[in-house]
């Protein structure tokens, strides 16, 4: 089944490095990524969970606030759109489909990754009507 | 037919092709499944069902594209007939492309936009885009199908929302539809349906086929006749069924059709000869006259006649232009020849009057001796305001504003309400109980249940 991650990275003190597993295989890899915009593809051959490793953020220094507290520059990763078979997965049920657990052990649904961590994503069918069946409810067609 | 007339087009081209019925085998399964009403309100309206009917949905998916790349094609073509089809075929292509993306798919048919005259092209777009099909055709795939095949992409239809719509000529020059691979035990019904002309002589304001087949081409009878005769030959099928908007926008051509159809019965047994059934419209009786009748017995013509309304006002309005006396003539010879007759009927036109509708079940109260006797049915339709229609474009005119579906709409100036429109076709329906025949009453149940359907949007929509 092939899989499309459309990220987003946020450059600042370089970028963040993304690694994607199914288990012990890794299935893509992204170290000192320059583009503001990367789109990952993966063939998906057997049901599992895909875990995206997320690391190179150091939150001392990678993050620039400024004096009002707002956040002026950041290193970060975000998940725009995933597309599985071909069929987007709508805003709504992305959100909800990416387990985000931080370096500090927080866990969220979160598709803006700030922090070093893992988010891990369930691919329990490798069927794209199956899939989208049971992980993206009410998906709108047309 | 669409898979059939393809498939005679791809194979004149050199090609090796096959057509399958697919929602023949998607319907007669689904009559035995039993949350069939599930599915389908999910296919037909988008709502969300339950994962273990998705599975149900994903397993007849899979069966249908075991079954085709049994064939091994290089390109899957797949006609979408009415927009109903829309969510199924987004749902087959992923998996398509999922298992095969090298195989070219194509989408074409009417069903590829929601109404036939729309033109919004976004379902198709948005299915391209995706990568789930590689192309579209717009219109008749009969010509654009043979310029793909050709390579040929450029070619207005392919992946535009013009087209070329084809002359007399190329009508009649089309091959033959080919069924070799449709199992015909499958239908309810065994006929064969042919194409014998495009568009429509008429331009009644509330249709949508003459805004898409903006001129009317037609086919010889002699032409249509041989088609009968290698079709039934072929098939074993003897009962046709014109699938156009009326076989009798050209009466030179229809005349010489039931000319030569009934010559074949007269010289036939029983089980050989033809039957055929056709949408048919009303003339005065000089362009219609006994004779025509006759050969239209013999030939054993089923006629489907657009009546749309008994008003006479109101049907010339709606671009009907025929008196009450010509439906009338066509009531009387249909009994006299006894040529079973179906009329159809528009409800609750915009321009009736609560008069009007008075009026309607007077007249079928004052026919009903031609109930079971020559007319079987009357087809009771809600009145559509179809997109990019005359009717549409006149809603100021007629005082009336467009919901989210065509059946939808209501009365700007509030004298007629949706209830009473409900208590009209209620009182309508009893009127014209005495026309159906005997298995035929479920109609006037599905139309209850839909009008009731039509009353709870209605609200929403408000």
């Amino acid at each position: 089944m092939k899989i499309e991650f459309n990220f987003e990275f946020g450059i600042y003190n370089g970028s963040m490095s993304v690694t994607i597993n199914q288990g012990e295989h890794k299935l893509f890899e992204s170290i000192n990524n320059t583009q503001k915009n990367l789109t990952a593809i993966i063939d998906l051959t057997s049901p599992g969970t895909l875990t995206i490793q997320l690391d190179g953020k150091n939150n001392n220094v990678d993050t620039n606030v400024d004096s009002r507290g707002n956040i002026v520059a950041d290193k970060y990763v975000q998940l725009q759109k995933l597309i599985v078979g071909r069929v987007p997965v709508s805003n709504a049920n992305l959100y909800n489909l990416c387990c985000y657990t931080t370096i500090t052990g927080t866990q969220v649904n979160d598709t803006y990754w700030g922090w070093n961590g893992k988010v891990c994503i369930n691919f329990d069918h490798i069927n794209p009507v199956l899939w989208h069946a049971h992980n993206n409810p009410k998906h709108v067609i047309g | 037919m669409a898979p059939a007339v393809l498939k005679a087009v791809a194979e004149k081209e050199g090609h090796q092709s096959w057509g399958l019925d697919l929602n023949i085998d998607f319907v007669n399964q689904l009559e035995s499944y039993p949350q069939k009403s599930e599915l389908t309100n999910y296919l037909m309206n988008q709502v969300w069902p339950s994962t273990a009917v998705f599975a149900y949905l994903s397993d007849i998916i899979d069966q249908f594209i075991n079954r085709i790349l049994a064939l091994d094609p290089d390109v899957v073509g797949l006609s979408l007939l009415t927009y109903q089809s829309q969510i199924f075929t987004y749902w087959f292509v992923s998996r398509f492309k999922d298992v095969r993306p090298n195989i070219k798919i194509i989408i074409g048919g009417s069903g590829i936009k929601k109404f036939i005259a729309d033109t919004n092209n976004g379902y198709c777009e948005d299915l391209k885009q995706l990568g789930l099909i590689d192309h579209y055709i717009m219109g008749d795939g009969e010509l654009a199908l043979v310029e793909y095949l050709r390579g040929n992409l450029d070619y207005s239809g392919i992946d535009t929302n013009t087209w070329i719509q084809a002359t007399n000529e190329q009508l009649e020059s089309y091959p033959y539809p080919k069924y070799e691979d449709y199992n015909f035990d499958l239908y309810r019904k065994k006929e064969i349906p042919i194409v014998d002309s495009r568009g429509c002589v008429r331009t009644c304001e509330f249709c949508d086929i003459i805004e898409h087949w903006t001129k009317f081409a037609f086919r010889s009878g002699e032409s249509i006749f041989s088609e009968m005769l290698e079709q039934s030959k072929k098939y074993g099928i003897r009962h046709f069924y014109f699938k156009d908007s009326l076989i009798n926008g050209n009466m030179k051509v229809f005349t010489r059709l039931v000319e030569l159809v009934a010559g074949h019965n007269r010289t036939s047994s029983e089980e050989e000869k033809f039957s055929w059934q056709a949408y048919f419209i009303i003339r005065n009786s000089k362009q219609h006259p006994e004779s025509l009748f006759a050969l239209i017995k013999e030939s054993q013509g089923d006629l489907e006649l657009g009546i749309e309304s008994v008003i006479r006002d109101v049907r010339w309005g709606m671009g009907k232009k025929f008196e009450n006396e010509d439906i009338d003539w066509h009531l009387e010879m249909g009994r006299k020849y006894q040529i079973p007759l179906s009329l159809l009927l528009i409800i609750a036109y915009p321009t009736e009057t609560l008069a009007d509708w008075e009026f309607t079940k007077q007249w079928f109260k004052d026919r009903v001796e031609y109930g079971q006797n020559s007319v079987y049915q009357v087809q009771l339709n809600w009145a559509s305001i179809l997109p990019n229609t005359t009717l549409e474009r006149k809603n100021k005119e007629y005082g009336f504003e467009i919901g989210r579906f065509p059946s939808i709409w209501f009365d700007t100036n509030f004298k007629i309400t949706t209830q009473m429109k409900i208590d009209y076709i209620n009182e309508l329906n009893n009127v014209c109980e005495p026309f159906f025949a005997g298995d035929l009453h479920h109609i006037l149940k599905e139309f209850q249940a839909s009008a009731m359907n039509v009353v709870t949007s209605y609200s929403a929509d408000l």
